[in-house]
């Protein structure tokens, strides 16, 4: 008698993923990206005529018809948040079954920095896990849009989605000498990249993936900021050059920001021709720099179509408790660095290499000795460019 | 022997200490006969650190405005500052008493006494009242006497101190022989003297930089609705260079009065300076965007503070008068440009007005001089009102702080 076995695999599962573009501002970076496969598009919109000129498939919702009749918020926040409220059921049905949700917004307008408390309750109500690309706006566009940005971040951060902003001013401090379109579209770039790196992480079969409870547990409790940014190298020294590339990445270096992880998920993709200890030597370098001791989370794919290649990603928090340190510098690539790995009987202490500038907080030159002047928990004696982290170029 | 009442002032700051001793010629008219200027010691954020240096320098300043006025002072009015004041608003609302709903002037007095009332905690003092109107069944009135009305309210901005830092600077003017004759608030002092009256009646903000802390003044209607002290002031920026450079406090000084700027424009691209400029070897060269990159910071969020701080209070669009800087700092070039990008509205350099002498024209004597006109002004805050019937301010103070002279 034969025993057929019957083996079932069950089809893949791959998160659902929807990006959602809220107000003017994220319609227009969405419809400028060309989105991976595998992504579904929402569009968001109080102004009825904003939403019929940039729609580019995909499904659409006007916010908030009682509210505003289809004309857009006029920079008021309120009307943006009563907009979003007003359409909170069509909001829970469009991200029903969704895995993750990606918002573009623009926080110095009406929609977007009203609108998006709503729209992110909505997303985490269905399920979603949520991340917000926050485009802050230009220093010469007022006084009032920032503060309306900083009240809007603020909001966010008490809902437990990851934030990346994209400040427009720091972004183009790397920009001089660029067409003013081409440094216009660095916010395009970074979204673009990110989600085409999340596409390959997450969406895309892997040696080592991340599963999805990576995500959730990444973004599942309480936590401060989110850290996010990349790097790729090619040739020789690609290892190197993407280290330094990750370390340079603009998105790191955001102010008020810290170049430091209490979760972190990296993710390295290299060509078949790197050799295993090279690996490890990255993924304890970048440990080692963002201080992610506790819970470092590893993927690796292979790109077969590359030679001498890398790319690393790295997707990380801050817990709520951890008080932020000051930003590290960058560290050394040479290939003659020995490996970081300790000794398994050494009983020195790991040697913070990085942390050069973490005494430059204490400095208060001759105000040593008077009591701390706090202001909304920073010691004013301390120097103002050190503590806004103002790199002087000497 | 003069013939003619003096009266002097003095504001002890942390850069400076400054004395005016004027003649009183009449109730609005005063000549300025003597004034001294020596820079402070002991002094930090506007607050005495060493008693031993600040009563020397006080003292030589106090003797040099005797001689140069050939007079033997016995009072003198104080201008205080300090991170430790703090002000809050207070009203105190009386039903009419007569018959008739007519207010009278006891009406007002008890008003008045109600106003001041609250209690502070045991190490705090009043150090000043500002009144700020009053209010007739919801009507606002500048003079209520002779007018119906059921409820008759009085409204002041109060100002109390720390005790202990009060009782030093008070115990510095003490150990001269001299006493208090009342103590008013640098921020009220130098607001008055660069402003115009039609500027506090349509709205302004007044910002006092000097080297130890940024007071501020708010004016809405005419009256001080708000005032603040950051103890932040040019000596912070004097650090951050010198902690940026690594240079001692001296050259920071020197670097930032003579080639600082507050903000950063495109004609200074190319432009770079030598760090010490004294031709010694290691002199350095750095571009020019880093030294303004160090002041524009802190300058930048001095502004923001009390942006932060009186927003709640005023629509900076409709501060009509816009801003108004005054202060040692406020003569950094560009200030006003900071200024202008951080409240969103127009900002002015303060003078004092035409009337004062050259000399004393520019920003770092406003606060003095605003001291000496407002002990010259009858109905000042200084708050000698016959009418309530209460002791001057000196002799509350004094048995406040248990001081004999």
């Amino acid at each position: 008698m034969q025993t057929q076995l019957s083996f079932d695999c069950p089809e893949p599962i791959f998160p659902k993923v929807k990006i959602v573009a809220l107000g003017g501002a994220g319609g227009q970076v969405l419809n400028r990206i060309a989105l991976p496969i595998g992504w579904t598009q929402l569009w968001l919109d109080t102004d009825l005529r904003s939403l019929n000129a940039t729609v580019n498939g995909g499904e659409s919702l006007t916010l908030g018809l009682k509210t505003t009749a289809g004309f857009s918020c006029g920079g008021e926040i309120d009307l943006g948040r009563q907009a979003a409220e007003e359409n909170k059921q069509d909001l829970l049905k469009a991200f029903e079954g969704v895995n993750l949700v990606v918002i573009l917004t623009a926080l110095a307008g009406g929609c977007g920095s009203g609108g998006i408390v709503p729209v992110v309750q909505a997303a985490k109500a269905s399920g979603a896990l949520v991340v917000v690309f926050a485009i802050l706006p230009f220093s010469f566009e007022g006084t009032r849009r920032i503060s309306i940005a900083n009240q809007a971040i603020a909001n966010l951060r008490s809902e437990s989605v990851g934030i990346i902003p994209l400040s427009n001013a720091h972004l183009l401090e790397g920009s001089k000498g660029k067409i003013a379109l081409d440094a216009l579209a660095l916010a395009d770039e970074w979204v673009q990249n990110f989600l085409e790196i999340f596409t390959q992480v997450f969406l895309k079969p892997a040696y080592k993936t991340f599963d999805w409870k990576d995500l959730s547990s990444l973004f599942g409790e309480k936590f401060g900021k989110t850290i996010f940014g990349f790097g790729k190298g090619s040739g020789p020294e690609a290892d190197d050059q993407a280290l330094m590339d990750l370390l340079l990445c603009p998105l790191l270096h955001l102010p008020g920001d810290a170049s430091r992880a209490d979760r972190l998920l990296l993710w390295i993709r290299f060509s078949p021709d790197f050799p295993f200890e090279v690996l490890e030597e990255i993924a304890s370098k970048v440990r080692n720099q963002f201080s992610a001791t506790q819970d470092l989370r590893l993927a690796f794919a292979v790109n077969n179509d590359v030679k001498a290649s890398i790319e690393l990603m790295v997707l990380g928090v801050i817990d709520l408790q951890t008080p932020i340190q000051s930003i590290k510098t960058t560290m050394s690539v040479s290939r003659k660095v020995t490996s970081v790995v300790k000794p398994a009987n050494s009983s020195r202490p790991d040697q913070k290499e990085f942390d050069f500038l973490a005494d430059a907080l204490n400095e208060r030159g001759f105000f040593g000795k008077t009591p701390s002047q706090l202001v909304d928990g920073e010691d004013l004696d301390v120097p103002a460019y050190i503590r806004q982290k103002i790199r002087l170029q000497v | 022997m003069k013939s003619f009442p003096c009266i002097a002032a003095i504001e002890i700051g942390t850069a400076k200490t400054v004395v005016l001793v004027g003649e009183v010629l009449s109730k609005k008219r005063l000549n300025l006969i003597g004034m001294s200027e020596v820079p402070s010691k002991g002094i930090q954020k506007g607050e005495v650190i060493d008693f031993k240096a600040a009563s020397e320098a006080t003292h030589a300043a106090l003797e040099a405005a005797e001689k140069s006025a050939k007079i033997h002072l016995e009072k003198i009015y104080l201008a205080q500052t300090g991170g430790h004041l703090q002000g809050f608003f207070h009203t105190g609302t009386v039903n009419v008493n007569s018959s008739d709903n007519i207010v009278s002037q006891s009406d007002i007095d008890r008003a008045i006494f109600e106003a001041k009332q609250k209690r502070l905690p045991e190490d705090r003092v009043y150090v000043h009242h500002i009144h700020n109107g009053f209010s007739l069944d919801d009507r606002q009135l500048l003079e209520p006497t002779g007018v119906q009305g059921q409820k008759l309210t009085a409204a002041y901005w109060s100002v109390h101190a720390d005790t202990k830092r009060l009782r030093d600077t008070i115990h510095l003017l003490n150990g001269y022989g001299l006493t208090v004759a009342d103590v008013m608030v640098s921020s009220v002092a130098s607001a008055k003297m660069v402003t115009t009256s039609a500027e506090r009646r349509s709205g302004s903000l007044v910002i006092d930089m000097g080297a130890g802390t940024t007071d501020y003044a708010l004016y809405q209607d005419g009256f001080i609705i708000h005032t603040g002290v950051l103890p932040i002031g040019g000596d912070h920026i004097t650090n951050d260079l010198s902690l940026a450079f690594r240079l001692d406090r001296a050259r920071a000084e020197l670097l930032k009065c003579d080639m600082g700027k507050a903000c950063w424009l495109k004609e200074d691209q190319n432009e770079t300076f030598w760090l010490l400029r004294d031709r010694s070897i290691g002199d350095r060269s750095f571009p020019k965007k880093a030294l303004v990159a160090v002041i524009e910071a802190r300058v930048k969020e001095i502004f923001q503070i009390i942006h932060k701080r009186i927003e709640p209070l005023v629509d900076f669009k409709q501060l009509s008068a816009g801003v108004v800087l005054t202060g040692g700092s406020a003569l950094l070039p560009r200030m006003h440009m900071v200024a202008e990008n951080v409240f969103g509205c127009p900002v002015r350099l303060g003078e004092n007005p035409s009337w004062v002498r050259d000399d004393l024209r520019l920003p770092p004597y406003s606060t003095v001089l605003g001291l000496l006109t407002q002990a010259l002004s009858e109905g000042s805050p200084f708050e000698h009102t016959k009418s309530t019937g209460s002791q001057p301010l000196w002799n509350r103070l004094a048995k406040m702080l248990h001081l004999t002279h």
